[in-house]
């Protein structure tokens, strides 16, 4: 079978359409190609604490294997950076908004007792300062150039996510649907001779069936899955401390959150999904639109849409299509007089929500 | 794409009005006229061992995931193949 192929394509999901110039490729990895740092993820020690209190472990799904994340190498493992060679407190705030009404009324169908675990949730703490040891896991081994990447510490991510919630993992399993691809990777965004500004992607879930479940009642597992969230710190070099810090949810799709309750045999016809907005599930500290809006002069850079377009492609393999916007699709399909491909989906493609 | 759509958006209107739930793959000419459809509901046998069965679907085993694949190129083969 031979497949002509030269064509456009659209992949449209939600409110984001993007037009791609070759609808057959080969890129991306073998399965066997997965990351280092993607099997370090899985055995984080933290997430492994977590997993021990999962009664469904054997219903977890196998990860889709990350894209690029075999090319990718591991950074910073150790106590302190040597970049950080100056005492740093930042405290860092959380915000956290409650979860919208999803497209599967998750809310009318489910327990209310359940369903209070996902509207009911607060940053487990409000504040917390975070030291030179705490922020060397965005690190690199070493600095490079403008648009380097490298794997996260995953402990010293599970260190920040637990501001959130207690029980969060870099291991995705919550089950019924395609899982991962898992991973944290961090990206130089832009180098000054005083500044690093790196900037963060990160899958990661929350388990949040309570602990003093009743040992005599069959298990309901719940998890809260983000899409993915974006993170960005800023290092100063001269004085060697980080002066801003920020993580959050990312909410460029109109959905962002995918709740899961897995509850066998107890009536609820085994699962129930649903994919809702949250506003904001966010991690800050510092001032870094004082900073950034300060007129740093970069030596080096990439814009930001740039370093998440690259972050994005570590994970997903469908990303290293040539995307074009859809307002232009029709007008290069004709004057180029190239059939086109779409694709039209409900939910992304591209993040954890779906 | 239903905002693009009701913006005005030409191809926009035309693939929101084609859409069905929840993939809709869809061939179009260059002057944007739809030439066939593929939806994962409608036209895929099976969904993956990891992913709830809505109704009517069944799970398929893992070496006969690549059904999927086959259906697709099957499709393609036939109307742009040669």
């Amino acid at each position: 079978m031979r497949i002509v192929a030269a064509g456009l394509v659209i992949l449209a999901f939600g409110f984001s359409i993007y037009t791609i110039s070759t609808y057959l490729q080969q890129g991306g990895q073998s399965n066997q190609d997965v990351a280092v740092a993607e099997d370090e993820a899985s055995s984080g020690s933290d997430q492994g604490d977590s997993r021990k209190r999962d009664p469904n472990v054997a219903r977890h799904p196998v990860p889709i294997a990350q894209n690029q994340g075999g090319k990718i190498p591991a950074g910073f493992r150790g106590e302190v950076h040597p970049l950080l060679s100056s005492k740093t407190l930042l405290e860092v705030t959380a915000d956290w908004s409650p979860v919208g009404k999803g497209r599967d009324k998750l809310h009318q169908s489910l327990h209310p007792l359940f369903y209070s675990w996902f509207t009911e949730l607060r940053p487990a703490q409000a504040k917390r300062t975070y030291s030179e040891r705490d922020y060397s896991a965005f690190l690199p081994k070493t600095v490079e150039e403008a648009g380097q990447t490298w794997a996260l510490d995953p402990d010293g991510v599970l260190r920040f996510l637990k501001q959130f919630h207690p029980r969060p993992s870099l291991h995705l399993v919550a089950p019924g649907r395609r899982a991962g691809p898992d991973g944290a990777f961090g990206l130089l965004r832009a180098v000054s001779p005083t500044y690093l500004d790196i900037v963060l992607r990160i899958h990661a879930e929350f388990y949040l069936t309570p602990d003093d479940w009743p040992a005599d009642i069959p298990p309901v597992g719940a998890w809260y899955t983000p899409a993915y969230f974006l993170g960005r710190m800023i290092v100063n070099q001269r004085t060697g401390t980080v002066e801003y810090f920020r993580l959050a949810l990312a909410t460029d799709k109109s959905l962002n959150v995918h709740l899961t309750v897995d509850a066998p045999g107890r009536g609820l016809a085994g699962q129930a999904h649903d994919v809702v907005r949250v506003d904001r599930m966010e991690l800050g500290g510092g001032n870094g639109s004082l900073l950034l809006n300060s007129g740093v002069s970069w030596t080096k850079s990439l814009s930001l849409d740039e370093a998440e377009r690259r972050l994005a492609k570590i994970f997903y393999q469908s990303l290293e299509i040539e995307f074009v916007p859809l307002d232009q699709a029709l007008s290069l399909a004709r004057s180029r007089g190239r059939p086109i491909f779409a694709i039209v989906s409900w939910g992304s493609f591209e993040d954890q929500s779906c | 794409m239903q905002k693009r759509a009701a913006q005005g958006d030409e191809l926009a209107k035309l693939l929101a009005a084609q859409w069905e739930y929840p993939v809709e793959m869809m061939f179009l000419t260059p002057t944007g006229s739809v030439v066939s459809k593929l939806n994962s509901y409608r036209d895929f046998p099976g969904v993956h061992p990891d992913v709830v069965s809505p109704p009517k679907k069944q799970n398929v085993q893992r070496e006969d995931e690549h059904s999927h694949t086959d259906i697709f190129l099957k499709h393609v083969s036939m109307h742009f193949g040669r």
